[in-house]
């Protein structure tokens, strides 16, 4: 990327914010601990910002990107369990392998985060309030469980249909937005 | 097609994934499952993609400003260390790299990345260090401190002492002003200064280059004065020493042997002036005397914050006992705040005679139980880091992290984070730039994070100089109650990483209030620098 008319942090600074949450999605995505994911992406745009001159104007930042953090977690498995940031490694693998495959698939829009502020106003007070639990509080699902009368079990479940109902809600908000 | 349904067992193996709470046999059963059928691989991705998504959409975000943070301060070599990614010029190619089946243009730059990584995987540490600072009685360019390695390059000592110890084997006392140029384990340029140079048999061949000579030691002890024109004198103690001219030309060669002296410029002889050189065999004692002179000022502070109203708990890691397993708190608030010792060993503190207690296994820490609710706090410590082997490693963390509290620690980047988890629902981390690195490791250092609600800030500082200041995002009180020093005890109920210190505490207090500037400098032992040595450590 040529830097000759625009200063390089401030254009790195604007990359950050535009592909930031894409990013750390498809971290989690790897199979990366949900207390490492940030870190990780951090490490990712880090190394993006060092090597940014090799990086060609009008590629695909987001999917050189995706490249930097793939191989960075493929380092976590080679290292020693001491400090290892992902659950386990046979499915790690087994995520990256697929996520190769799925390379130029646009699922990682920044749109989402926008999309997502709509269809949260779509839940249950109940489904909203265990959102709340678990991301703003980060209560435990036995917490939760206990807040609202409901087993450990229960809880995650009715997060994982939560989740699910928001994906489907931003892809049609997402694909309403592009037609 | 696949005919594969999402089963209940399946969800919940999944959901104790999310929560990163799965293990065992029941880890590998989902892990077949995943891979046995794309619905559950897909199933799995949609999951962990809204999952994240979620968390950063509920909470407020400093992602952006870290990086920023990060940048700016890599100029000082930080970042690059701690996380791994130095761009040594030796470092060596895999012996069997992964990745050249990629072929498109966008992989022609992916794979650079690649290669890159590989290089990184590989490669060890470097160590471009020739000597190690022994000793520091003065100020030394490039912000190096006593233990530090030093590479070859230039140094300037502008006021006081400075010992080398080289890899070679020599050692060298310096006096200021002097200006060298270390270039290798065996040799050094000196423009200017005053040097002692004692050489054992297995450093025999150290040379000492100057503008108007080239010394070589054929064994133990020489000294020489360069003046700032470059004028030298070469004073033989013990032992004998080559002397060259500038060019080092076989001829000009001249054998000096112990008591001889020499004027360079005239080669004019006279006796060994011993006397003009001792100074410099006190180097060691000056250090001692300014060290002992730290721990003098932090013994009369010391006495001062044990009647400081403003203090919550004071722990100044002293004990007559090393057998004691209680940490007591010295402040007025009293023996309520008492600590519990458990697992941490009684060592050796910043300054000779100071103790301190040692953090390393996993359950290493200090119990407390920390009444009352806080509007402003500010945390003081001496801090000694070896490792930053967790992503975070506590220095002060209350249990679980409920509303009001707060958690002090390191983050695995070398920055001083503290953790608040507000009123209105909010978790905030206030991270600083980073404090610590690979290089630094091993160091007493003095840290301090404010939290200010008249300014509506957090500040945090490492050796009174500030590193990071953060608008708080709102100002609720906060607690403490069951806490621990050096870990971090979480509900059995909540998942986590481990968060031990790998390190020494040697005092630490928590006060109700936003201390100043002045007042942290004070706990930091900053002395200003008008006196001929102060400095040592800052």
């Amino acid at each position: 990327m040529n830097f000759k008319n625009n200063d390089k942090r401030t254009v790195f600074a604007g990359l950050v914010k535009e592909h930031q949450v894409a990013l750390r999605s498809f971290v989690r995505r790897l199979g990366v601990r949900s207390d490492a994911v940030d870190d990780l992406a951090q490490e990712t745009f880090l190394l993006a910002y060092h090597e940014l001159d090799r990086f060609h104007e009008g590629e695909d930042f987001g999917k050189w990107l995706r490249g930097i953090a793939r191989n960075l977690v493929k380092n976590e498995m080679r290292k020693l369990a001491r400090r290892c940031r992902i659950t386990d490694e046979e499915l790690t693998q087994h995520l990256i392998m697929k996520s190769d495959e799925k390379m130029s698939e646009n699922t990682y829009d920044n749109e989402d985060i926008s999309a997502l502020q709509e269809c949260m106003n779509q839940l249950t007070d109940r489904s909203k309030g265990l959102v709340s639990g678990k991301y703003k509080e980060g209560s435990s699902a036995l917490l939760l469980a206990e807040k609202f009368e409901m087993t450990a079990t229960a809880v995650r479940l009715a997060l994982m249909r939560v989740r699910r109902q928001l994906k489907g809600c931003i892809e049609k908000r997402v694909a309403h937005v592009g037609s | 097609m696949s005919e594969a349904k999402i089963t209940k067992e399946f969800e919940e193996l999944l959901g104790l994934y999310i929560d990163d709470e799965l293990e065992g046999q029941r880890l590998r059963d989902f892990v077949k499952l995943v891979k046995s059928d794309t619905l559950y691989l897909n199933e799995v991705k949609l999951q962990l993609q809204v999952d994240k998504k979620l968390e950063i959409f509920e909470n407020e975000d400093y992602f952006c400003d870290e990086i920023e943070d990060i940048l700016n301060t890599q100029e000082d070599e930080f970042t690059d260390n701690i996380i791994g990614l130095t761009r040594e010029p030796t470092i060596k190619r895999p012996a069997t790299p992964w990745y050249f089946a990629a072929a498109s243009l966008a992989a022609t730059i992916f794979m650079g990345v690649l290669l890159y990584f590989n290089q990184l995987e590989i490669t060890e540490e470097i160590d471009e260090g020739v000597a190690v600072i022994s000793s520091l009685a003065g100020t030394i360019n490039l912000n190096l401190e006593k233990g530090d390695t030093v590479k070859p390059g230039l140094l300037e000592l502008k006021e006081g002492y400075l010992s080398l110890e080289f890899y070679g084997g020599a050692r060298m006392s310096i006096a200021a002003p002097a200006k060298l140029e270390i270039i290798n384990s065996m040799k050094v340029k000196c423009f200017s200064g005053k040097i002692r140079a004692n050489v054992p048999p297995v450093a025999k061949g150290f040379t000492v280059i100057t503008p108007e000579s080239e010394v070589v030691d054929l064994g133990t002890e020489f000294g020489l004065d360069i003046g700032e024109k470059g004028e030298t004198e070469i004073h033989v103690f013990d032992g004998e020493v080559e002397a060259y001219d500038a060019n080092g030309s076989i001829a000009s060669k001249k054998l000096l042997i112990a008591g001889e002296a020499m004027k360079v410029s005239n080669k004019e002889q006279f006796s060994a002036n011993m006397k003009h050189f001792d100074d410099l065999l006190e180097v060691s004692n000056m250090e001692r005397d300014e060290v002992s002179a730290k721990f003098h000022r932090w013994k009369t502070k010391n006495e001062e914050l044990k009647s400081d109203e403003r203090l919550i708990a004071y722990y100044d890691f002293e004990t007559q006992n090393k057998n004691n397993r209680i940490l007591k708190n010295k402040a007025i608030t009293g023996k309520k705040m008492n600590g519990a010792i458990i697992g941490a060993k009684w060592s050796d503190g910043p300054w000779p005679g100071k103790q301190a207690l040692e953090f390393k296994r996993p359950g290493d820490r200090v119990r407390l139980n920390i009444p009352g609710e806080y509007e402003s706090v500010t945390f003081s410590a001496w801090v000694r880091l070896d490792g930053l082997d967790r992503s975070n490693s506590s220095l002060l963390l209350t249990d679980g992290y409920e509303e009001g509290e707060l958690h002090w620690q390191f983050k695995n980047k070398g920055t001083l984070a503290l953790g608040i988890n507000h009123d209105d629902k909010k978790k905030i981390t206030y991270v600083s730039k980073p404090v610590v690195n690979l290089k630094k490791l091993g160091h007493w250092i003095h840290l301090v994070t404010v939290i200010d609600h008249e300014r509506n800030e957090v500040r945090h500082y490492r050796n009174a100089k500030e590193m990071g200041t953060r608008k708080l995002a709102t100002k609720d009180p906060h607690v403490f109650g069951f806490s621990s020093i050096g870990n971090w005890d979480k509900p059995i109920t909540e998942a986590g990483s481990i968060r031990n210190l790998n390190g020494a505490i040697a005092d630490l207090s928590i006060y109700k209030v936003a201390l100043s500037e002045n007042e942290i400098k004070e706990l930091a032992l900053v002395k200003e620098k008008n006196s001929k040595l102060a400095y040592l450590q800052n």
